[in-house]
């Protein structure tokens, strides 16, 4: 079998082991490992590269940067900054058609501005909106998938884990690609609202309404917000400042964070154990795939096979635009079943350099940037779709009455609403790149 | 609750991740110390040397350590929709095999990290600034490696055990 | 006639550099038609193969790929003769300095290179001070900057002269040079040009006389058994493009390329700036401290130090007097 081939069966083989429900980290490690292998003919490579990967992976710089957004956000919940907000923006959205599940989304945005997972800020604002919701008379399949979606901000507005692990992959500057998914991100956070809007309208008897809130209550909730504001705009007005770099901007994101929980009692003894045991099982989690995906990427490189593809798809000569839209296509049809690191990690090194020798009239870097934001939003929507969605099981196992089909009809809108915005951002670049040009 | 074996695995991954949380923290700390002193050159003061290479090395550590726990509470992802419906058994020989293959990783990767750190150290390989040993950093991360490996071996007997008796009624899979 | 054998390279920067566009890539053209196609190369750029640059040195030694071209500086303390030729003051163009060094390492040094088979050992070109804001006129402007420092020797030299060395990776270069959390960096004008440096600095500092600030060393090495399975002829061909006048090619590359560096520096309307010889002298006082604890250090490990500078400056001087 030749090396190409090779390359060509790992997918196949790696798709049936992750179905066999073998962790995705591992199949890639084990099909990497036994891949180069064979595609070197000896067991001397590989075992050799294992005495160096482990550790250059595990102390990269830019990837240093994850532990410390995951302990960010888990003081920033030890903290109340999630009530705070959900409290703020709902005294101030409420009392609209459908109001306190776009208060849940805004506060969404809000976390998302200081945490950088989807599934935290799925489970953390989950816990403090979720029973609000029932309590106003949310529907459970609104209630659930609303806050499913707004979980997807953790990552759609930066500072984002899944944009740093494509900075690193594509070699791009991780401050330009955090620039570059603000406003997409923001438009998310009005997307959802405006689908919330509509949802309500179609279909009333699905929510509620709070009673209008006193300006007086809505200036003093907001005063409890302002060390979430004070945090946000020290990590990235700092980064972007530059009193530090964005790894450095994570740690005081984390000390910030730290001090205001330890200041409202949220960081006893106990607590501190409880934000260490959820940043240890997350960054486990995701460093381990970050391995088997190094090791993975590794063999793919020795088969030669993302080269030959690239060019390979660059002498069909098929329109940019089109190619662009099946790779778009595909991080759909996985994201049903695949969470979003792996398959950043699984593609970015297939697709990038065939993405790269396309003409989209941008220049390269633009061109990286862009991209990057847009496989950012197809691979997050993979959260929110049925049947496999990570966001969707962690709120709906929050909601013991509520069926999982009650939820995955719930985030089928937000679903249609994340399609559309691909659809403006694909057609124009200028709302992703405006902010990056403006600013360098 | 628990007792014997699975006391002594969960104890054992619970401090190895709080040794991995107390170098990060260290790290944030350190981190914020030097970017103060750094704003503060006028002033007399400056970074704290070497504070780039001593916040991989504590990250290099602390991911290491965390891996014990994440694999204790069945931290990794996995995609069950096709066994979903499979029933229990095959759903729990799976975890046999999947545990077994894990402890295969976890003992290569301490092996090969072990050979590294052995590597390192013949080579007299030191870091830039600090220009400290570098398989002082490998030695602390083989740590990690090692009772990763140990605890993977463990999830091997648990999985064995819930093949025979069926899972333990109040756990759940801990939400990553 | 057939291909026989296929090498793989592996190197950490990608294809359009310096190095791998001027000295690799021909290299590897020289090697195929002389080899009648029977060797062939296959260039693996930016770490595609995967690892961190510091492991490249091992993927040689260890058989992971065949060929590979790193820095030697980027494991500090594993080459401490070859160290001698990043001391203060040593290089004069990349062409003369890399011919000696190749030649130094081949009568000093070869113990340090047993495990692996090394085809050229070369240095680039002067090193210069590209800094921000009022840029370095005088030693006293360096008090209080932070520098991002290339070698372990450079960030003795550094804190010597008052500044603070930073060990900062290369990629975070940029963003941290344009964002102010370092000052500035100690690079040859070749390494400007792939990170922007032009575009983030407005002054760029170098010293008059022959002598530049200080280099960095390179090897570009073969995996032993890689090179003694090959037959006889092939090995031929390898030994042909290999040692002291080909270090000088790679060396002239980076001398070519300094030159486009400065160019584009100059086409900026940047200042350059270069110390008058009464300048020069003061920082060439204050670094022979850095020169003089390297040598205790290495008689520390029982390595004949100043021997080594005294041998390196005459190679090097030999090369550069024409
Ligand atoms: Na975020
Ligand atoms: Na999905």
């Amino acid at each position: 079998m030749s090396n190409l081939e090779l390359g060509l069966w790992s997918f196949p083989i790696l798709l049936t082991m992750i179905f066999l429900r073998i962790p995705i980290g591992l199949a890639m490690l084990m099909v990497g490992f036994f891949g180069t292998w064979l595609v070197t003919g000896s067991w001397v490579p590989i075992l050799a590269q294992m005495k160096s990967l482990t550790y250059d992976t595990f102390s990269n710089y830019s990837l240093s940067i994850v532990p410390l957004f995951l302990l960010m956000g888990q003081f920033a919940t030890r903290g109340g900054m999630s009530q705070a907000l959900f409290k703020a923006a709902e005294t101030w959205l409420g009392h609209r058609k459908g109001g306190v599940a776009m208060a849940a989304v805004g506060a969404c945005a809000g976390f998302g501005a200081i945490c950088g997972s989807s599934l935290a800020t799925a489970a953390t604002m989950g816990q403090v909106a979720l029973p609000e919701l029932r309590r106003y008379g949310y529907s459970g399949a609104l209630a659930t998938g609303c806050l499913a979606a707004g979980g997807t901000l953790g990552i759609l507005i930066p500072p984002s884990v899944v944009l740093v692990i494509y900075a690193i992959l594509a070699e791009q500057n991780i401050i330009k690609l955090f620039l570059a998914a603000m406003v997409p991100g923001v438009l998310a956070a009005l997307g959802y609202m405006l689908t919330i809007a509509v949802y309500v309208r179609l279909k009333p008897g699905s929510a509620g309404q709070r009673e209008r809130a006193g300006y007086g209550e809505r200036f003093t909730s907001l005063i409890a917000v302002w060390p979430v504001l004070v945090i946000f705009l020290l990590v990235i007005g700092g980064i972007y400042a530059g009193w530090f770099t964005p790894t450095e901007g994570a740690a005081v994101g984390a000390a910030g964070t730290g001090l205001v929980a330890l200041v409202n009692r949220g960081l006893d003894w106990r607590g501190l154990g409880e934000a260490i045991t959820g940043t240890a099982v997350s960054t486990g989690m995701i460093f381990f795939i970050v391995l088997g995906a190094a090791v993975y990427n590794g063999f793919l490189a020795f088969s030669q096979l993302p080269q030959e593809l690239a060019n390979t798809v660059a002498g069909l000569g098929i329109s940019p635009w089109l190619v662009l839209l099946a790779i778009l296509l595909c991080y759909l049809v996985f994201g049903c079943i695949m969470d979003s690191l792996s398959m950043i990690l699984l593609t970015i090194p297939i697709f990038f350099p065939i993405v790269s020798v396309l003409d989209f009239g941008l220049p390269a870097e633009e061109m990286a940037l862009w991209f990057g934001v847009l496989v950012l939003i197809v691979v997050e929507v993979g959260l929110i779709t049925p049947p496999v969605g990570m966001n969707l099981f962690v709120i709906n196992s929050m909601a013991p009455d509520v069926p999982l089909v009650r939820t995955y009809g719930g985030a089928l809108p937000f679903v249609f609403s994340d399609v559309i915005r691909v659809a403006i951002l694909v057609a124009f670049p200028a709302i992703t790149l405006g902010l990056v040009r403006l600013l360098h | 609750m628990r007792s014997g074996l699975d006391g002594i695995v969960e104890r054992l991954a619970f401090w190895m991740a709080m040794a991995g949380g107390a170098a990060l923290i260290a790290a944030v700390v350190l981190t914020v110390v030097s970017i103060v002193g750094r704003g503060l050159i006028f002033a007399g003061l400056g970074p704290i040397p070497g504070d780039f290479e001593l916040l991989e090395a504590g990250t290099a550590f602390a991911v290491l350590a965390f891996m014990p726990l994440c694999q204790y509470h069945r931290g990794h992802v996995t995609v069950d929709i096709f066994l979903s419906r499979a029933g229990r058994r095959p759903n729990a020989l799976i975890d046999v095999l999947a545990n077994l293959l894990m402890t295969g990783a976890a003992g290569v990767i301490a092996w090969r990290l072990c050979l590294g750190m052995l590597d390192k150290r013949s080579y007299g390989e030191t870091t830039f600034i600090l220009q400290f040993p570098i398989w002082w950093s490998y030695a602390a991360a083989l740590v990690g490696a090692v009772v990763f490996t140990l605890v993977c071996a463990y999830t091997v007997l648990r999985s064995l055990r819930e093949l025979r008796d069926g899972p333990p009624p109040h756990e759940t899979a801990a939400a990553a | 006639e057939a291909q026989e054998v296929t090498l793989r390279l592996h190197q950490m920067l990608p294809p359009q550099a310096a190095i791998p566009a001027k000295a690799l890539t021909p290299w590897i053209e020289k090697v195929e038609s002389q080899s009648g196609g029977r060797i062939q190369v296959e260039h693996y750029p930016s770490m595609q193969l995967g690892g961190a640059p510091p492991a490249l040195y091992d993927q040689a030694k260890d058989g992971v790929v065949d060929l590979i071209w790193t820095v030697l500086g980027y494991t500090p303390g594993r080459f401490p003769k070859s160290e001698a030729f990043e001391l203060p003051f040593m290089v004069t163009t990349g062409e003369a300095t890399s011919r000696a060094f190749h030649e130094y390492v081949l009568a000093h040094a070869m113990d340090e290179f047993k495990d692996v088979h090394p085809i050229v050992l070369h240095t680039h070109g002067p090193g210069l001070l590209h800094v921000r804001g009022q840029g370095v006129r005088s030693l006293a402007d360096m008090a209080g900057l932070k520098i991002r420092t290339p070698t372990r020797v450079a960030a003795g030299m550094l804190s010597a002269f008052g500044a603070t060395p930073i060990g900062m990776p290369v990629p975070a270069v940029p963003e941290s040079l344009s964002k102010g959390v370092i000052d500035g960096v100690a690079i040859p004008w070749e390494v400007t040009l792939p990170l922007k440096i032009a575009e983030l600095v407005r002054t760029h500092t170098g010293f008059s006389g022959r002598h530049g600030l200080y280099t960095s060393t390179f090897i570009f090495a073969m995996n032993r058994d890689s090179y003694d399975a090959l037959p006889a002829d092939l090995k031929q061909v390898i030994d042909d493009n290999s040692g002291p006048q080909v270090a000088a090619l790679f060396g002239k590359a980076m001398d070519d390329v300094d030159v486009t560096g400065r160019e584009v520096a100059e086409k900026a309307g940047n200042t350059i700036i270069t110390l008058d010889e009464a300048e020069t002298a003061r920082w060439q006082e204050v670094a022979r401290k850095t020169t003089a604890n390297w040598i205790a250090e290495m008689d520390g490990k029982g390595i004949d130090g100043a021997m080594l500078v005294e041998d390196a400056r005459q190679r090097i001087e030999k090369y550069s007097g024409q």
